[in-house]
């Protein structure tokens, strides 16, 4: 990748998302209080998961087994991949590697739309083998959940980029990276969530 | 652990996928038990405190956001291994009588 893909580092300033990063330690009273309420959506979800599991106990028990188990496997280890891109990207811009920063970022974004890809097809597939949301309670539990999360994959991928074209416009350094950090967050958010929704779908009987 | 930061973040990923590919194996062979649903739901908790320490790095954050989101990835796989190990008292309690 040619230096010319990335801007000089503009002079260090302090923002309001800096001085945020002071109070918090890490990321900013915005992206905090987004994750609180997104944690606490899909808390909801997983309530209301739970709640029909108990009134349909036969149909809760099949549906794991209804579902393609390697799709959900393949997309669990794709956003784990995608965390780990993220975190090394925030470690990189600690150093001012910000080439390698960028390639992290980037590697981010195509899990993302690996992950995508691989939820289309998913969805295809249990198409084809008869199951849509109106199948029975539990699909129908289940495209909700997971189509919910697909969307927050796809403003996480959008939030990557935003950050992608700031440190191509030389906004991040060493000193001055909140935004960076709280685009961060929220990708693993988005992972976290993740890490509930397999189990309980794909898993759990 | 003094591993540096890199060496840490590709180790706990190494962790992560082994209790990825761990709990989807169970999914795939074993028969399903309570045993199972605790099992799971302590990779869940386990996965959790990973993305949140490694990943995330919530260790530099204030102790109410470090506890809020620690306690949220130890109150919800408990409160799922209940539901699934006792499900007839989450139906008593949402069933309109």
């Amino acid at each position: 990748m040619s230096s010319a893909v990335l801007a000089e580092p503009v002079p260090s300033r302090i923002d309001g998302a800096e001085l945020h990063k002071t109070y918090y330690g890490i990321g900013n009273f915005a992206i905090w209080f987004l994750i609180f309420i997104e944690l606490t959506e899909f808390a909801f979800f997983f309530v209301v998961f739970l709640i029909g599991k108990s009134h349909y106990p036969d149909l809760f028990y099949q549906g794991p087994t209804q579902l393609n188990t390697i799709a959900g496997m393949l997309n669990t280890l794709i956003l784990i991949t995608g965390s780990f891109f993220v975190a090394r990207a925030v470690s990189a811009i600690k150093k001012d590697q910000r080439k390698k920063v960028l390639l992290f970022l980037w590697l981010t974004f195509i899990m993302g739309a690996l992950y995508c890809a691989i939820k289309i097809w998913e969805y295809q597939w249990n198409i084809q083998s008869g199951f849509d949301s109106s199948t029975n309670y539990f699909f129908g539990v289940y495209y909700y959940l997971t189509f919910n999360h697909f969307v927050h994959v796809l403003m996480a991928m959008a939030v990557i980029l935003w950050v992608i074209i700031g440190l191509s416009l030389g906004h991040y350094t060493s000193h001055h990276h909140a935004t960076l950090e709280s685009a961060g967050l929220y990708w693993h958010m988005i992972d976290l969530v993740w890490i509930v929704i397999f189990p309980i779908l794909y898993v759990l009987r | 652990m003094t591993l540096t930061d890199n060496k840490r973040i590709n180790f706990f990923w190494a962790l992560l996928v082994a209790l990825t590919l761990f709990a989807t194996l169970i999914a795939e062979r074993a028969t399903p038990s309570h045993f199972i649903v605790i099992v799971i739901c302590l990779t869940i908790a386990i996965k959790g405190r990973f993305i949140i320490d490694e990943f995330m790095g919530l260790r530099e954050a204030i102790p109410v956001i470090r506890y809020t989101i620690h306690s949220y990835f130890i109150l919800l796989p408990t409160f799922i291994a209940l539901c699934i190990i006792f499900p007839e008292f989450l139906l008593y309690l949402t069933t309109i009588k």
